[in-house]
């Protein structure tokens, strides 16, 4: 019976030999799994940078990529339009030259005839070609001739042709009929599908270049619009919505850099940071529009100076056909403008591309030539005006601006600070402490150095000496040895007492080491929560800073609203030229 | 004479369809008055009455009457601002720490920006600050 049970005893030792090998074995294996799951982490991070560097370069590669094909097709673009359309611009060229010298009589009647002819044959979709050929017909008085080219070039384009007309009239002081082909050509208009030359009835309307009788049948016309146009709300609030367009392109850029400490610890801060940015708007405004509201308009010198300038840009501007080509140009000039990002040129073209747009209604056009002058090729003048007529959008649009990032302010700018905010707060194991700005810094400051306290004592308390467990072995040695002594020999005393002593002097000096340990890490945490209150104070500091800004730049609103409201006054200013009436030297030329 | 292009601005309002250009009708003296009110110590009495007129006054003027006004507090610390219910008549001062209930919330940043006389608060939740030229926003 004892024989089976030592060998049972002993194949259970085995087993628990085998047990432990295999325990080691399964430790071995599963270190080496870790050590694997290391490196595949490694690895995997690696891969992802790796990706990450790889993405950055296709994007990059694209951009470039953009950038060229863009580059590329401008230069295709322009050949095409100057292949096809080169020859519009000396029709161009002639036609202003063929007008000054009407002016000035220098122009041979043959001279006329055979370059307007000429060009009428080169340029067969142009409608400024016939009404070359037309204006040399009445300078020769050859009224059925004129007929016919003027016939020719309404046909081809009826508002341009009714519009350059007038003009010319006007300039060689046949009032008269220069209304009545005003009057043709106002009533040709839909306003709600206007071409972009009316731009320049607008224009001529802030140049009072069709005289006090142009000026009011055009008023007339364009109130009626005005009137019948606003009626439906939805036009009202897509002028609004462009304004509030233009207001945004006016918000101040991030001040993170001056408020590093805010950024760092508060949640709120990129609501602030929104806020900041968008008061910082009307100071731009401030900057922008006061400028033109103070401008003095710049006469010209005589009223053909300005009909000319007018003609000039009717003359000038593309013409409809080019409009494909011009706005691929434009397109492609975008893209490398934003350096290949297609959506960045697609935005930009979205609100530059609308003034390029074939058919605008009359509100829009107004808006356009208050914002995108340049597009319209509408003058300084022009846009005051229009940004005049426009004043009671832009004034909508602004006070719902000014509400909307006013209301979006965090009610409450909170501090907090994660356990990782600093090296000792990892130590510590700090957890998250959240203080809200509302209350004073002193109590803020209070319950950080408090909560950094109670995050901190455990730990420093683990760290003092334990005199209770390391006494206990020592005591019971010393007892046992003077109770041997007592029963053998004095000796065993002295021994007792060595050891006692030697003991307690070890013990003491580890009790030492402890406090010193304990000391250090008290300081640590006094300078990391030195550190963090630093960090609360600074980030209080700025706080009140940004706090003063926000309200120095929000305070500027109210003069926003008044310059606004004195833009709507500068467009009603007299223009020079309301009772002029062209000079004897131009009615020569009639 | 050339007509004034701005004329036109005035009479396109008339235009619109009518329960919008009334309701964006700038509120009169009398209503910023009866708002500034609030800032004085009321009993429950005039407070129904003062209620009272302002939502008759929005009734009849503007079309649609807002749940309320929200605006800054006057009366000194701790108050900063209140709530003034046209239709349980409650007039509410908070101070910073204060909950605000909601809508009346949302109003709160928009006074404080000390732009606005006060905000109407409709029971949709829209917001219509009032400049203190009495135009509405």
């Amino acid at each position: 019976m004892a024989d089976i049970d030592t060998r049972l005893h002993r194949k259970v030792d085995e087993m628990q030999d085998l047990v432990l090998r295999v325990e080691q074995g399964v430790g071995q294996v599963g270190m080496q799994v870790a050590t694997v799951g290391q490196q595949a982490q490694e690895t995997s991070d690696r891969l992802q940078q790796l990706t990450r560097t790889f993405e950055t370069y296709v994007l990059e590669a694209q951009k470039t990529a953009n950038v060229q094909r863009s580059e590329t097709r401008i230069g295709v673009v322009e050949a095409q339009l100057e292949h096809r359309y080169g020859h519009y611009k000396v029709v161009r060229r002639v036609a202003t030259g063929m007008l000054q010298g009407f002016d000035v009589g220098l122009i041979s009647d043959d001279t006329a005839r055979e370059v307007s002819e000429q060009l009428m044959m080169e340029t067969p979709r142009y409608w400024l070609a016939p009404v070359l050929v037309a204006l040399r017909a009445w300078l020769g008085d050859e009224p059925d001739r004129c007929e016919r080219a003027v016939q020719e070039a309404y046909r081809r384009s009826p508002a341009k042709t009714s519009l350059f007309m007038a003009l010319t009239l006007r300039r060689q002081g046949r009032e008269e009929s220069s209304l009545r082909w005003l009057r043709h050509y106002l009533a040709a208009l839909d306003p709600s599908e206007l071409g972009r030359e009316f731009a320049m009835i607008l224009e001529s309307v802030s140049q009072g270049a069709f005289g006090p009788a142009g000026v009011a049948l055009i008023q007339e016309r364009l109130d009626a619009w005005r009137t019948q146009l606003l009626s439906d709300e939805s036009r009202q609030q897509a002028q609004v919505a462009r304004w509030r367009a233009e207001l945004e392109r006016h918000v101040a850029p991030s001040s993170a850099a001056t408020y590093p400490r805010l950024v760092a610890v508060s949640p709120q801060w990129p609501m602030m940071d929104a806020a900041l940015g968008r008061a910082g708007a009307h100071d731009n405004l401030i900057r922008v529009y006061s400028a033109m509201a103070a401008e003095a308009p710049t006469p010209a010198e005589r009223l053909e100076d300005q009909v000319d300038d007018i003609l000039d840009l009717l003359v000038r501007g593309y013409d409809d056909e080019e409009l494909p080509l011009r706005r691929e140009h434009a397109e492609h000039q975008a893209v490398v403008r934003h350096g290949g990002d297609l959506a960045a040129a697609r935005r930009s073209l979205d609100t530059e591309l609308l003034a390029l747009d074939k058919k605008l209604d009359y509100l829009t056009i107004q808006t356009e030539s208050a914002l995108a002058p340049d597009k319209l090729g509408v003058s300084r003048a022009t846009q005051r005006m229009a940004v005049s007529s426009c004043h009671e959008w832009f004034a909508q649009a602004h006070a719902a601006y000014s509400r909307d990032y006013r209301a979006a302010l965090p009610p409450d700018v909170e501090a907090v600070f994660e356990g990782q905010h600093n090296a000792a707060g990892t130590v510590f194991q700090l957890p998250r402490w959240v203080g809200s700005f509302t209350q004073p810094m002193e109590a803020l400051e209070r319950s950080l150095a408090e909560h950094w306290d109670r995050a901190a004592k455990p730990f420093i308390d683990g760290l003092a000496y334990r005199w209770g467990p390391n006494l206990i072995a020592p005591i019971a040695v010393t007892v046992v040895l003077f109770i041997c002594g007592a029963a053998t020999t004095p000796m065993v005393f002295l021994l007792a007492l060595l050891v006692a002593g030697g003991w307690g002097l070890f013990l003491w000096s580890q009790a030492q080491a402890a406090a010193r340990r304990q000391d250090e890490v008290r300081g640590l945490l006094e300078r990391a929560k030195q550190d963090s209150l630093q960090q609360l104070r600074g980030a209080g500091a700025e706080v009140v800073d940004w706090s003063n800004a926000f309200k120095r730049a929000d305070g500027r609103e109210a003069e926003v609203r008044t310059l606004i409201a004195d833009l709507a006054t500068v467009g009603n200013a007299a223009a020079p030229y309301e009772r002029r009436v062209a000079d004897a030297g131009a009615q020569t030329g009639a | 004479m050339r007509p004034d292009l701005r004329s036109t601005a005035g009479q396109n309002r008339q235009l619109f369809q009518p329960d919008h250009r009334q309701r964006r009708k700038p509120r009169h003296a009398g209503i910023l008055e009866a708002a500034h009110r609030c800032d004085a110590g009321l009993d429950a009495a005039s407070r129904a009455q003062l209620a009272e007129w302002i939502r008759a006054e929005y009734e009849s003027e503007f079309g649609d009457v807002p749940l309320g006004l929200f605006s800054l507090c006057h009366l000194g610390p701790p108050y900063i601002d209140h709530r003034l219910d046209l239709w349980q008549s409650i007039l509410e001062h908070y101070a910073p720490a204060d909950a605000v209930p909601e809508p009346f919330a949302q109003a709160r940043m928009l006074v404080r920006s000390g732009a606005y006389e006060f905000v109407e608060v409709y029971a949709s939740g829209e917001l219509r600050p009032v400049l203190n030229d009495g135009s509405v926003v």
